[in-house]
This record gives C-alpha cells, structure tokens and sequence, in this order.
C-alpha cells in the first residue's frame, strides 16, 4: 500500500468522523445545515441569500450562502443549493461549487456553474488541493460552517474531478476563442454535477475498516 | 500467485444501522419556498433578426441591481 493511498485513507477517515460528529449535533437538535442557515425563516423568497452576509467558516477563509430559486436545470427534488466560495486574495472570493439540498436538508448533489452565475475571481483547479491539504478544525466554529467544510474536505476527490470536468466543458465550449468570451456565455450555466450519496460515503469510510484485494 | 493487499486498520468503527439512524435525523423539512416553480412558461415572441434572449437562472427575480450582472455572487 503506497504512502498516498495511506494518506488519503486516513483525511477520509478523519473527515468522515468530523462530518458525523456534525451529524450528531444536528440529529439531537434535529436540525440540517439548511435549516441552520435559515434560520427561523418561515418562508424562503425566490433568491433572498440565507444568512445575508454568507457563513463564514474556516477560519474566515470559506464563505457560503443558501438560497432556492426556480431553474430549469435543477433536480426535481431541489430545494435549494449552498453556493461555496473561497477567499483568493486581495479581497477576492472565488466560486469554488455549489451543494444541492432536497426539501428535508439532505444533500443531493455538487455541481459546478459558469463565472457569470457568480462573478467574482475565477477559481484555478490547481489551488484546490492545497487548499484542501490546509484543512482547518475548529469545534468553535458554527455547525453549519463545520457540515459544510467537513463535506468540502470529504469531498475533496470528487470535487476535484468536478471542477476538472469544469475546466474541461469550458475548453470544449471556446473553441477558437479564449475561455474569458465563454465565461460571459448566457446560454452556458451547468458545467459539472456530481451525485451525492452520503450514507454510502461515509460507509465505504468508516464501517468498512479492513479489506484485502 | 495472488498478491494480498491489506489496507490499513483504524479505530472506531461506526454501524452501517447508526449512520443512518443519524442521517434520518437530520431529515427535517426545510420551509417552503415562495413561487419556487414557475407557474407557467412566458412566451417571448422574437422578430426575425432579433438576438435571443439570455438565458437566466432565476437568481435575477429578487437580486439588486448591483448583483444582477453576477447574479449569484457573494
């Protein structure tokens, strides 16, 4: 077994028990990271951001907000989706993915959208990893900021292949043009979607501790 | 020869059962969005000639005017 693979094996150990640690705290206070960044609203208007400010989280280093909003596109069951930003420098957030949730708080899937969706600093593919080697842990953090970096860094593998898709859809989709053009592109939106399954996730994690091959 | 390969063993080991005993948990409705579905299609009646119009992701609706360029930005 090569020194990666040991290495990967344990980051998703260890962030599969952070996120069921959240899970916990949300299961007794039965709650979801939605409903947490609701807040006590009663009912959601087409587009208002929950919380209006953004979650920050990590270390003030991620940035999230929810909101639902009607889109053709969007799984049957949407709800709504997180939009997940990281902080790139001279003030600058990039949009790094979006997590859908179904009417019950419960994450569909991740899924990737065109600069002009949400502006701001393009996000580089390359940056992910290290961002994601500098995990941060801190209980004191609120809960749902804590789902949602657990979720990042569980994810990691996934997101990366998500966000290489990414790149990928906007090299097909510019041609002869240079990627900045396609950024601006109306008729592009959806550029990559990952399915989410987190009960087989953290299964394949933490139930399943030994296996030969 | 069949090579084995063991992968390496950690600590606490969490019931397939109690994982989604804690997921199930978390299953709580979230409160109904206002004119999530759109009712019906608008029907754009477009000119010869004339450019189609841009797609949308329904952000548009409620965002100000400073957010509409990007209109899912932070």
């Amino acid at each position: 077994m090569s020194l990666r693979n040991v290495q990967k094996d344990a980051h998703a150990y260890h962030w599969s028990l952070r996120l069921l640690s959240c899970l916990g705290e949300m299961a007794a206070g039965e709650t979801n990271a939605a409903l947490l960044a609701l807040g006590n609203a009663e009912s959601i208007a087409n587009g208002t951001r929950f919380p209006d400010q953004g979650l920050l989280f990590a270390n003030e280093r991620w940035r999230a907000f929810y909101h639902c909003h009607a889109d053709e596109a969007a799984h049957p069951d949407e709800h709504g989706h997180f939009h997940i930003f990281t902080d790139v420098g001279d003030r600058q957030w990039a949009h790094v993915a979006a997590l859908a949730i179904d009417g019950y708080g419960q994450p569909l899937h991740w899924f990737t959208v065109n600069r002009w969706v949400t502006g701001g600093a393009w996000f580089e593919t390359a940056r992910f990893r290290a961002l994601a080697s500098e995990a941060f842990d801190d209980d004191k953090e609120a809960l749902a900021g804590r789902w949602l970096y657990a979720m990042l860094m569980l994810y990691q593998a996934d997101l990366l292949d998500l966000l290489n898709r990414r790149d990928a859809r906007i090299r097909e989709c510019c041609g002869s043009a240079g990627s900045e053009s396609t950024f601006d592109r109306r008729d592009i939106h959806l550029l990559s979607k990952c399915d989410v399954d987190l009960e087989t996730k953290l299964g394949m994690h933490v139930c399943v501790q030994s296996r030969c091959s | 020869m069949k090579r084995k390969q063991g992968r390496i063993i950690m600590g606490t080991a969490i019931s397939a059962a109690a994982i989604a005993v804690m997921i199930d948990h978390t299953r709580q409705r979230l409160p109904e969005g206002k004119n999530q579905v759109a009712t019906q299609a608008a029907v754009i009646i477009i000119d010869e000639g004339e450019e189609l119009p841009a797609a949308t992701t329904g952000c548009e609706e409620s965002a100000p005017k400073g957010r509409r360029q990007a209109p899912c930005s932070l």
